[in-house]
């Protein structure tokens, strides 16, 4: 069989559904991305980075998801990083605020990186301060599969759960479910908090990607908090909803998103409700909706950012 | 952890598992008890319980979110009554639950007031014996139902013939939200610390089959061993991811009492606490075991949810 020619290289995590994993829907939709523009591609795990022939590795170029649980995982650490040097280009993936320290330790690890895509819905360029790494930003738009589903989607039907909250159990959740509940926001709405737990054991205690598509599939509103102490919007939160007919709404008093073209960002549960009450839930939606699929797919993204590398 | 280690560390675990505190014949025994039994239940409704102990100034709180419960109830097409058993108060609870008796003439608000202490497991125990209806709502006198909610719980422990149904908890300090409880499906990690409140709604019927609550004055969290009891009865235990009520945390603990009658009960549970509970229900004492989810989530909008 011939080696693709873009390895999208993930950690290996045994005996669970890869896809219900931290790092899992990076690499699915990367995945999904590649092959949208005819892309030879593949998914890979740190393991079987391993075993790859050396011939295989050099003419790919590796898109590498959380270097150091992949590092962590390979069961062979210096097999690992020799077949990942030898590759033709390494660019690491990453989902997340450029500020958290977890960004740029990722560039600490023994792989030399040539480049990173950061998949969102805002570039972060002006914060990416690893000068030796270029920085490129991927918009997060949808896979063809996504496509067809907002399509064939009837977003106005059955919502019988008023607004859904799902996320870490933190104070700042904590404090948005008591606002809620306090402006007389619809009280039945979901909400499932998680701990914070270590990789291993989230999986049992998340909701599945299945599961939470199941719930935003019979809710009105998606909301939740900031997920980090910084600007930054959380892109697949609102694709998750979108594509299940939720509108997605973040809550967030500490950030101003005035220049920010995305819809439903507010600084209080009061606007939001606001919002809701002028505008309701089809015109809220029609919005998030009208943002997101003229940006474009995902490929056109990812393709023009490959060609930088 | 091994049985040796056990016994070192906990010399009253084996008078606890040889003792047989099983349902409480006894208080039927009461005939002022006894003639408020009731055999046979009503399904299409809850009661809500409401146990108090000196709890006097927390009752309008936990009374007026019960009422409003009741109004959301009939709206969705389920009968309801509230049931507040007095666990013989001395802070004048008694004169004021006759007074709420009188003003709520037209709520279905039955009063219950003991002449000696029961304690709180009996208590609970008690209600689900002289409940009208099969599925009972345990409230604490300082908590507050998310009286909206209430239906939402009814219907899943109908649909999903649980034992048990549990929520969110919104634990409160003041206005200050200070954590959630009861916010995940029961999983093994039970057997290591209480992570569900007894604020739950319960199948009164199938409660009572197993035993009941533990009325044991050794052991002192009777709803952390009752949640363990179901799923070792391979009960249903079910959470519904949705906020059930507030947890209302007082400044100052009221437990003087409870303390003399029952053993200091502490934040947490103490060592032997935990060494009892994991004796009675993880002897392999592997923690691979911890983490095997044994509650189940759903929600009446979507199913089952994995």
């Amino acid at each position: 069989m011939p080696s693709p020619r873009l390895l999208v290289v993930h950690p290996t995590i045994a005996g669970e559904s890869y896809r219900d994993t931290g790092d899992q829907a990076l690499a699915w939709r990367l995945l999904a991305g590649f092959e949208d523009v005819s892309w030879r591609a593949g998914l890979c795990s740190s393991r079987e980075v391993c075993d790859l022939a050396a011939e295989e590795v050099s003419a790919a170029t590796l898109i590498i998801i959380s270097p150091f649980r992949c590092l962590g995982s390979s069961g062979n650490q210096p097999a690992f990083l020799s077949r990942v040097a030898t590759a033709h280009k390494r660019i690491l993936a990453s989902l997340g605020p450029v500020e958290d320290p977890w960004y740029e330790k990722r560039f600490t690890s023994p792989i030399r990186f040539d480049a990173v895509f950061d998949l969102g819905f805002v570039s972060q360029a002006d914060r990416h301060r690893v000068s030796d790494v270029p920085y490129h930003f991927v918009f997060n738009g949808l896979t063809s599969e996504e496509e067809r589903i907002l399509t064939n989607l009837s977003y106005s039907e059955g919502r019988c759960i008023p607004w859904a909250l799902v996320g870490d159990r933190n104070q700042t959740n904590f404090d948005l479910l008591a606002k809620l509940l306090e402006h007389q926001v619809d009280p039945g709405g979901f909400c499932f908090l998680h701990p914070r737990l270590h990789a291993k054991n989230k999986a049992h205690r998340m909701l599945s990607g299945l599961g939470l598509s199941k719930v935003l599939s019979k809710t009105s509103y998606y909301l939740w908090a900031s997920d980090y102490p910084f600007a930054y919007y959380e892109s697949l939160r609102f694709v998750y909803a979108l594509l299940a007919g939720a509108v997605p709404c973040k809550i967030d008093s500490c950030y101003l998103w005035e220049n920010v073209e995305i819809p439903n960002i507010f600084p209080s549960v009061r606007s939001f409700q606001t919002k809701v009450q002028e505008e309701g839930y089809s015109s809220m939606y029609s919005s998030a909706r009208e943002f997101y699929v003229p940006k474009g797919r995902l490929a056109e993204h990812l393709e023009k950012a490959l060609h930088l590398v | 952890m091994s049985e040796s280690r056990v016994r070192r560390s906990a010399p009253q675990i084996e008078s606890i598992l040889q003792s047989s505190y099983r349902v409480e014949s006894t208080l039927l025994a009461d005939p002022d008890l006894s003639k408020l039994h009731r055999e046979s239940k009503a399904e299409d409704g809850a009661t809500i319980f409401i146990p108090n102990w000196n709890h006097k100034h927390y009752l309008p709180r936990s009374i007026r979110s019960a009422i409003s419960a009741v109004g959301h109830l009939k709206e969705a097409g389920f009968s309801a009554e509230i049931l507040i058993i007095d666990d013989a108060s001395r802070d004048g609870s008694q004169k004021f639950l006759r007074t709420i008796q009188m003003l709520y003439e037209e709520v279905p608000l039955n009063t219950v007031l003991l002449k000696r202490n029961l304690g709180l497991p009996r208590l609970r125990n008690l209600a689900m014996q002289i409940s009208r209806y099969r599925y009972v709502c345990m409230m604490d006198a300082d908590n507050e139902l998310v009286a909206d909610n209430l239906p939402l719980f009814l219907r899943s422990i109908v649909e999903t013939g649980a034992a048990l149904v549990h929520g969110n908890l919104i634990d409160k300090q003041g206005e200050r939200v200070i954590q959630l409880k009861s916010n995940e499906a029961a999983s093994m990690l039970l057997t290591i610390g209480s992570r569900i409140d007894a604020f739950t709604l319960v199948d009164a019927r199938k409660l009572l089959r197993v035993g009941g609550y533990l009325s044991d004055p050794r052991l002192v969290y009777e709803d952390w061993e009752m949640i363990l009891h179901l799923i070792a009865e391979e009960e249903k235990v079910v959470f519904v991811p949705v906020v059930m009520g507030h947890y209302h945390r007082s400044f100052v603990l009221n437990n003087k009492e409870t303390t003399e009658k029952r053993g200091p009960k502490a934040g947490a549970p103490s060592p032997e606490m935990v060494a009892l509970v994991r004796r009675m229900y993880a002897q392999t004492g592997s923690r691979e075991w911890d983490t095997i989810q044994v509650g189940h989530i759903y929600h009446p909008a979507v199913g089952y949810i994995s």
